[in-house]
């Protein structure tokens, strides 16, 4: 993708903030409105694609993703593991953050491991064209 | 040939008419369930939105497996990638 469209360029930077946005707002809303991490997640995710549209070269560091999200999924893990199967008392406040902590978490791990596939697909598949 | 098929065609109507059979027979469905979600959601996990409440609290198994298989699935396009060599 060398020859690049104009107009997409131009129309993707004028979109990337609003799907930034509206990414955010899905995640941290999660527990009031429908959405959620895992939508969240994936429209985050658009907006690595996104970035690959307007500028495909390969200084993005795929592994230290890979890095990243195993450590988010070791504290989805660990959170519920803590927090719920203890038995612990909660009153509101405390339900909510851990309800907006874990909307995050799944929401930047889902947003990662697409990405990780997107890139993984683009750049290490298709027959020795990045070579 | 034709004996198989016609055997095949007999055990479909059967596996149909079974179906059928059961599903009018215990479709009478327990929705305690349900309506206990429905009423006690907002009291026992403060989320507003009751299918939150569900995947971040009641079941929550499901939502770290769920995770899970994310992971798996990256750790698959990895390994079977073209391209052998990390970045």
């Amino acid at each position: 993708m060398n020859d690049k469209s104009f107009l997409i360029s131009r129309f993707i930077g004028f979109m990337y903030p609003i799907i930034l946005l509206i990414g955010v707002y899905i995640i941290v809303n999660g527990h009031q409105s429908p959405g959620g991490g895992f939508h969240g997640g994936a429209v985050l995710a658009t907006v690595f694609i996104c970035r690959y549209l307007e500028n495909p070269n390969q200084d993005l560091r795929i592994h230290y993703l890979e890095i990243f999200e195993k450590i988010l999924f070791s504290l989805v893990l660990l959170l519920p593991v803590i927090l719920l199967f203890n038995n612990i008392s909660m009153n509101v406040i405390s339900n909510k953050a851990y309800l907006l902590i874990m909307n995050i978490l799944i929401g930047l791990k889902v947003c990662t491991g697409l990405s990780i596939i997107f890139y993984r697909f683009v750049f290490y598949e298709g027959g020795g064209l990045w070579n | 040939m034709n004996k198989l098929k016609t055997v095949s065609i007999i055990i479909l109507i059967l596996v149909l008419v079974i179906t059928v059979f059961v599903l009018f027979n215990y479709s009478e469905s327990d929705n305690s369930t349900a309506e206990y979600y429905v009423e006690n959601s907002e009291k026992d996990t403060a989320a507003t939105n009751a299918v939150t409440a569900i995947y971040l609290n009641y079941r929550v198994y499901d939502s770290i497996f769920e995770t899970l298989i994310l992971l798996v699935s990256v750790s698959a396009v990895i390994h079977f990638s073209w391209r052998k060599d990390h970045e």
